[in-house]
């Protein structure tokens, strides 16, 4: 009886905060991505190809971003009910989404003024499984790439 | 949109580029299937019902790359990478990503 | 190679829909598919529990009795271990076939249970409450009849298959599975009440015949129906029915 009391109510908080936290995320990460268009992050290594003519390279260096986020009680009772019943599982794609468009947005933002971020890779990693009774659904993302600066 | 994976189209130029796109999904399949390759398991073989998951999901990352390339107005993607993880128990993640290019 | 920045409009990676609908689809699918399984799955269990044979049971007995010998008051199970014992001669000889044994373990709880094995587990808690001798004996004649209704296997057949079902399915962890299982615990005391209902009546046979009354069950039910302040609703989440409706129904049996 008090289990189910405690599990509604983590619903209900998990729902109603979680979701506002969600919201709050994607208006900064789209704020944020406006704000940094202008550097272009491309996953090409060759330097030819990327090398506007007639430039020649100042700086090259690894920058990184990272990132780890968690659902929410509420998706993570969704989710093990979507596992029963074919088809997407919407509460762990928004929790992707959104972790690794954080994690480009760091490695960008983290980068002293390049011109362009090149050989871009992505790593996903699941941290926190079966490490206690209440599997924790969250996830490290791991954006780096190599920041070049042209000569002027 | 022609889809590659090295760092240009062969026998094309690229004219522009538009930065990384990327597309991602995480799938399940329904408990009947998760039970059948539970016992599959046991015999070894094949595990039909996630070879077909994981093309669906491979399939439908894919094709929302591609969308996200079409709404750029790019005309081929390069260089693309495909990933997967594993947060959800029993459902399949994939993650592609590559760079949006148009080329002549 | 020229770089053009350019804004999505749109986010393709999340498939579109609102979690709350979501979750209300989900949970119709999900329940509806546990309860038919779980009743076919009852069903089949308890048809198979008169089967169950002697050897097997008194098996499965020796595994419990090896967690419940644990604080155990020997003084008090031997005076209750008397009082079956005076219920053999008036037993069926298929209840016979049982060898009935009394634990009291030290337990603030006020409960009484009915293991596999003819295991009769009661708390002190319970103890404390009863003030007379023939109380005592409705209650332990409350545990024969659940004995005579063969309801430890069934419970405990059931049990076993909501578990095993949903750690199978969804992985000992998961916050899924204690959803489920707590609903299937809610359902499973549902069932019980009846097979309480048919202890009961079982009970109060049973006294009738040995002692010629049935004085104890009323006394402990009036009792309990003085002492419960709770609200009636809350009977609702209880595995025995509310004490004013066992009263009736034992009056109505006299």
């Amino acid at each position: 009886m008090e289990a189910l009391v405690v599990f509604f109510l983590l619903l209900i908080f998990g729902y109603t905060i979680g979701s506002i936290n969600e919201k709050n995320h994607y208006k900064s990460i789209e704020e944020r991505e406006k704000k940094t268009l202008p550097l272009p992050v491309v996953n090409m290594k060759k330097v030819e190809d990327i090398l506007k003519p007639g430039k020649k390279i100042a700086s090259a260096e690894l920058v990184t971003g990272s990132v780890v986020v968690s659902i929410d009680y509420f998706k993570r009772i969704l989710a093990s009910l979507k596992n029963l019943v074919a088809g997407n599982v919407r509460s762990y794609e928004t929790l992707i989404d959104r972790g690794r468009r954080e994690a480009i947005l760091r490695m960008k933002e983290a980068a002293d003024s390049p011109d362009i971020i090149m050989n871009l890779r992505i790593e996903t990693s699941t941290i926190g499984r079966s490490a206690n009774r209440n599997s924790i659904g969250s996830i490290e993302v791991l954006a780096y790439g190599t920041a070049i600066k042209y000569q002027y | 949109m022609i889809l590659t994976n090295v760092e240009s189209v062969p026998g094309k130029t690229i004219k522009q580029h538009f930065g990384i796109v990327s597309g991602s999904t995480v799938r399940a399949k329904h408990v009947g299937r998760d039970i059948m390759a539970g016992l599959k398991n046991i015999v070894g073989g094949e595990l039909k019902g996630y070879t077909e998951l994981l093309q669906e999901s491979r399939k439908q990352a894919t094709d929302r790359m591609i969308k996200q390339a079409e709404e750029l107005g790019a005309n081929a993607i390069v260089n693309i990478r495909y990933a997967t993880s594993s947060v959800a128990q029993g459902a399949s993640e994939l993650y592609v990503y590559g760079t949006a290019v148009q080329v002549v | 190679m020229k770089y053009t920045p350019k804004t999505l409009k749109n986010n393709v990676n999340v498939t579109p829909g609102s979690p709350l609908r979501e979750l209300i689809k989900l949970l119709a699918w999900v329940v509806g598919g546990l309860v038919a399984l779980y009743i076919i799955l009852g069903l089949v269990v308890s048809m198979m529990a008169p089967h169950i044979s002697l050897k097997v049971e008194t098996g499965m007995g020796r595994l419990f009795n090896n967690h419940i010998c644990v604080n155990e008051i020997k003084k008090e199970s031997k005076r209750l271990q008397k009082l079956v014992d005076g219920f053999y001669p008036f037993l069926t000889s298929d209840d016979r076939r049982l060898n009935y044994k009394v634990f009291v373990t030290q337990n603030s709880q006020v409960n009484a249970m009915a293991l596999p094995g003819g295991t009769i587990v009661v708390f002190s808690g319970l103890l404390n409450k009863v003030s007379s001798q023939s109380e005592l004996t409705f209650i332990l004649a409350h545990e024969l009849g659940h004995f005579h209704n063969r309801d430890h296997l069934k419970g405990l057949g059931r049990a076993l298959v909501a578990l095993v079902l949903s750690v199978t399915i969804l992985g000992e962890n998961s916050s899924a599975t204690n959803f489920i299982f707590n609903s299937i615990v809610q359902v499973e005391m549902k069932f019980s009440r009846n097979q309480e209902k048919a202890a009961d009546l079982y009970a109060v046979g049973l006294l009738k015949k040995r002692y010629g009354n049935a004085k104890g069950a009323l006394e402990f039910m009036k009792k309990l129906v003085r002492e419960e302040k709770r609200w009636k609703l809350f009977y609702y989440f209880s595995s025995h029915p509310h004490p004013a409706y066992r009263l009736k129904y034992i009056r109505n049996a006299l």
